[in-house]
């Protein structure tokens, strides 16, 4: 019975996280901060432009 | 949004269809660079907000436009008309009253509308306006549409006229100082790549019109081959580290104007240190486009303006 809750639970979080990195973060955010966090990215930087010289 | 990976870092580019918008995100932290508006930017430093400008985005680049059909010839035929502008946090709008006192007019001879960039030669094209001074292609774009004439281009008024510059959060600098060099590295190569070759980069200018065309402004590549090249120092992309005597002619004019509420020393809102020595700058890349793209940007010529 523990091991069938803990189961449920766990495959109850996965999918409430799946759904936060879905709907709330973005996979390309979560994918760029986990390589900044491992130093495979320096860092990310956001610039902003408008389509005028 | 685009992404774009150099030397292990990502920089991913944010558009914005007015300079206001892009302040906003600027202090938000939503972007920690943007290019906007030299006195835009300066006015942002005299409201107390921590940026810094650390490069120019070009030279020249600028135009007023009038209807092709008027009877404006000079400056001078502009009394009474009614001139658009990006803002009024803008070198446009400086120049536009350096030049009416030049031709000793005074405020409200001419009208002068802020508006986006973007709506300007529609707003021409519907005759709500009589011409407007802003950053390519928006100039280009009545010039190829046949309902606008170049009455001026700003290089042959103010020689090394400045639009935009690159505007960095100090929190970015103070924290991350190399991250700032790289952006800066890469954009100081991708102007010399612009502006080198032969023909003064005629054909890197052909290139880029495509890929700035098609994947980043969302515009006709043609209206940007022309603007690149019609003439060919309609703009430029050299020389762009902020120099000490651009900056204090624009003060001087800002303060005059009223736009700015007082003198700032240069290094107040200036930091020159990330300006390359563009000499010794290497461009890593030879192209930006392969195979049948490339040919298609080399082989199709920049249009005629109507005449």
């Amino acid at each position: 019975m523990k091991l069938r809750i803990a189961l449920i639970t766990s495959v109850g979080m996965a999918l409430v996280s799946v759904l936060h990195v879905t709907w709330n973060i973005g996979w390309s955010e979560l994918r760029d901060d986990v390589r900044a966090s491992f130093g495979w990215e320096r860092s990310t930087l956001y610039v902003g432009f408008l389509p005028v010289t | 949004m685009t992404e774009h990976s150099s030397r292990g870092s990502l920089f991913k580019s944010q558009k914005f269809s007015d300079f206001p918008s892009a302040k906003e995100a600027l202090i938000a932290d939503k972007v920690q660079a943007t290019f906007m508006v030299a006195p835009l930017a300066m006015k942002l430093v005299s409201d107390g907000m921590p940026v810094k400008i650390v490069y120019l985005g070009h030279r020249d680049g600028s135009a007023l436009v009038v209807g092709k059909d008027s009877a404006i010839r000079d400056f001078g035929d502009l009394r009474g008309t009614k001139i658009a502008i990006p803002s009024r946090y803008s070198n446009q709008n400086l120049l536009m009253r350096r030049m009416m006192a030049r031709y000793g007019m005074e405020e409200g001879d001419i009208e002068l509308l802020e508006m986006p960039p973007p709506d300007m030669s529609g707003a021409l094209a519907a005759a709500a306006i009589d011409g407007y001074l802003v950053g390519e292609p928006h100039p280009a774009k009545s010039e190829l549409g046949g309902w606008g004439r170049v009455l001026y281009l700003t290089k042959d008024i103010w020689p090394g006229f400045i639009s935009c510059v690159l505007v960095v959060r100090q929190d970015l600098i103070d924290q991350n100082r190399e991250l700032v060099q790289e952006l800066v590295d890469g954009i100081a190569a991708s102007g010399k790549w612009l502006d080198e070759g032969e023909n003064g980069g005629y054909a890197h200018r052909m290139e880029a019109a495509v890929v700035a065309g098609r994947y980043y402004y969302n515009q006709d590549p043609a209206l940007l081959k022309f603007v690149l090249s019609r003439p060919m120092d309609r703009v430029r992309y050299t020389n762009l580290k902020p120099l000490r005597d651009n900056f204090e002619e624009i003060m001087t004019l800002a303060v005059e104007t009223g736009i700015l509420p007082r003198r700032m020393e240069f290094e107040e809102y200036v930091d020159d240190r990330f300006a390359p020595d563009t000499f010794a700058l290497q461009v890593p890349f030879e192209h930006l486009l392969s195979g049948p793209e490339l040919e298609e940007a080399l082989s199709v010529p920049p249009p005629e303006a109507p005449r």
